[in-house]
Formats: C-alpha cells, sequence, structure tokens
C-alpha cells in the first residue's frame, strides 16, 4: 500500500538528482546543528554542575559573578 | 548511530567542561613562582614549642644583601582542626619572591589527640612562635625589622587575632593583616547557618570550645559572654592604633557565617583603622564564583605590602 502510494507520489512529484542530493544535505546540515547544540549543552551543564556541587560543599549562588 | 553520537558529544564536552572549570586558576600564573635557588631556599619543620605541631617552614629570599627585612607569616585554614602549612606552599614561594622572609607556622589542631585544644590556645602557639621566626631568620643571616601576618579561614581568625590582640607585644612591629574568610566574632544570632541562633546551649557548647572556657547558656547575650569569648573575638580588639588590614569574605558563607562580618567591618570603620574589605557577592566560602573581586583582593594585598611592608 505504501510501496504503491509512494510510487504514486514519485509518478506526481518528480524529483532530480540534484533535488535529492539538496535534501540529503540539509539532513546533514540539520544534524550537525543538533551536534553542536548537544556540545553546548555539555559544556554548559558540565560548568552548572561543578559550580552547583561547590555551592553545596561552601555556599554561593548558582548564578551571577563568574560566567556559569 | 546519531543517537550515540550526540549522546557520546554531551558527555565528553560536560566532562571536559568539568574539569576545566575545576582546574581553572583565576589568578593564572601571576601569583605562581617557578621556584629555585635563584629565588630562595626553604627550611622546614624549624621547632618552636614544645607540642609536636609547634613546628614552622622558613621561606628565606635568594637576595641576602639587604639591611633588613620583613616577615610575613601566613597561617593555615582548616577548621582549627586540619591542615598544615605545607598547603600554603604556594603562596609563601611569591611573598618570598616579592623579597619577604614568609612563614608557614602549623599549630596543634583539636582532634581526639588533643580534645583540649582551643582556638584560644592555639593563637597563643603563633603568638609564642613569632620570638622563634625572628631568631632562626637571624641565624640564617636574616635580620628582621618588621612583619605582616595573613592567613585564610581558621587561618584567618588566628591572623586577626595576632594582628589587633597580640601586636602591642610582638618582638617585630606589625605593619598589616590580610586575611580571608576567618571568623572575627562569635555571636550565636550570627551563626545561623550551624543553627546556633535557635540553641543557646549548642552555641555555649562550640564557642566555650572554642575560647577554651566555660560557658552557660544563660550567659549568651549577657556582658559576661563578650568577656568570655574576648580572647577569641579578633573584633573586640580593634583599636585606632591597629594595622591597615585586606580582608575578604563571601556573601553565601555558611562556614564563616557572613552575617558574623559586619562587627570586624564596623569596627575598623568606628576606629578608622585603614583597610579594604572586599565582599564577595555570589561566592561563599571558597570565595569561587567571583573571580573578578579574587582578582581585586591580591591585587589590595599586594598594594598594601608595598605601602606598608616596604623598608
Amino acid at each position: 500500500m505504501f510501496g504503491t502510494g509512494l510510487g504514486r507520489y514519485a509518478q506526481n512529484n518528480p524529483r532530480s538528482g540534484k533535488e535529492r542530493m539538496e535534501e540529503k544535505m540539509t539532513l546533514i546540515q540539520k544534524r550537525i546543528i543538533t551536534l553542536a547544540i548537544v556540545i553546548l549543552a555539555g559544556i554548559v551543564l558540565g560548568r552548572l554542575a561543578v559550580r552547583a556541587v561547590l555551592n553545596l560543599l561552601v555556599g554561593g549562588s548558582m548564578f551571577g559573578g563568574n560566567f556559569l | 548511530m546519531w543517537g550515540f553520537l550526540y549522546a557520546g558529544a554531551f558527555v565528553a564536552a560536560f566532562a571536559a567542561s568539568a574539569v576545566f572549570k575545576m582546574k581553572y586558576n583565576p589568578l593564572g600564573k601571576k601569583y605562581t613562582v617557578a621556584w629555585s635557588d635563584s629565588v630562595g631556599k626553604i627550611y622546614k619543620d624549624l621547632v618552636y614549642g614544645k607540642e609536636e605541631a609547634n613546628k614552622f617552614d622558613l621561606y628565606v629570599p635568594a637576595d641576602t644583601g639587604k639591611e633588613s627585612y620583613g616577615l610575613v607569616i601566613y597561617l593555615h585554614a582548616g577548621g582549627f582542626t586540619t591542615g598544615d602549612k605545607s598547603g600554603d606552599a604556594d603562596i609563601l614561594k611569591w611573598l618570598c619572591s616579592k623579597g619577604y622572609v614568609a612563614a608557614g607556622v602549623n599549630y596543634t589542631l583539636r582532634d581526639e589527640a588533643h580534645p583540649d585544644t582551643s582556638v584560644y590556645s592555639q593563637s597563643m602557639e603563633i603568638k609564642n612562635s613569632v620570638p622563634y621566626i625572628v631568631q632562626e631568620a637571624e641565624k640564617l643571616g636574616y635580620k628582621l625589622d618588621r612583619m605582616a601576618v595573613s592567613g585564610g579561614s581558621a587561618g584567618g581568625c588566628l591572623a586577626l587575632l595576632y594582628a589587633y590582640r597580640d601586636a602591642v607585644e610582638s618582638p617585630l612591629p606589625v605593619r598589616m593583616v590580610f586575611e580571608a574568610v576567618g571568623p572575627s566574632s562569635f555571636y550565636a544570632a550570627d551563626w545561623t547557618s550551624y543553627g546556633l541562633d535557635q540553641s543557646a546551649e549548642a552555641a555555649a557548647t562550640l564557642f566555650g570550645i572554642m575560647a577554651g572556657k566555660e560557658i552557660s547558656a544563660d550567659m549568651i547575650g549577657t556582658p559576661g559572654y563578650d568577656e568570655a569569648v574576648k580572647d577569641i573575638s579578633a573584633f573586640m580588639w580593634v583599636t585606632e592604633h591597629s594595622v591597615p588590614t585586606v580582608c575578604a569574605y563571601g556573601k553565601y558563607d555558611r562556614v564563616c557565617p557572613f552575617e558574623s562580618v559586619k562587627h570586624l567591618i564596623r569596627a575598623l570603620q568606628e576606629n578608622h583603622v585603614a583597610h579594604e574589605y572586599i565582599e564577595f557577592p555570589h561566592s561563599g566560602h571558597g570565595l569561587q564564583n567571583d573571580n573578578k573581586l579574587y582578582k581585586l583582593y591580591m591585587d589590595k594585598v599586594e598594594e598594601y605590602l608595598d605601602r606598608y611592608m616596604d623598608s
């Protein structure tokens, strides 16, 4: 059923190899951006975790003063 | 596959960021000395008293050509129950590199083997150490004619006591004191982080131990209480003749409760004592969240050393 539906779609919406290539590049770009966001989140949370632990031990605020 | 990559990247970034933050030194290399014989020499575990802990390390500068030298004593932290002079090697080396004779002094810690030790007895050991330090320095060819005293946390408390209470009897004129997060007052109402504002008995017990005296709960809040803790309350000894002071405290400090600091600052202000009080608005006992202010604190320490400790 799906194969038939897809086949009909492809028939009605033919795409060139160039268009398919552009779609693929966009997916990779999205993945790289996601990876960058994940890394950034790791960096931020890593610093915050250390700050949180030190604050628990000796007192301190979570924000303000040093950058994270 | 990308899921694993995301997870791995997150964990790696998290770990690297955490390690970097833990290892980062906000002062950089400015106060780190590449130590060698061309900077100075270290003499360790010199004896100043009969107690096992009565030892000091002496850091003497390589330049032996001066007529006289200034002594800077740095007292270690550790809640009066732990710590060692060896932990302060970096700052002692830095002080020595500036041309001072520097001394790290151990004192008897309160522990199971020494249950009668008090902040008062520790302060008296520090007081008794100074003549021995002077003597030892002179034996090594360094004539001392002035001194500064300093420390952190428990060491800060003891430094303030020497500077304000004991300076009149010091064999060397005390020119200044610098310290961070050292308790200088012991009022139950201020020590809320320990719950002492809620329990007069607990306050009397703890402060009695620290003062080395019998303090009862009904003494709290009376003139008799002030008298009992005076010997360990540095702020009570501040007069118009007290030495210039650089001090730093964190607003979120639960170890040396921030509320207890106001008495010292008020005493310094009311007696017009030259001082720099640096308040760390986001930090606790480690002064860990305000790196710019930590740099300012060290700048002020250097400024005061240059101004008051130059011959």
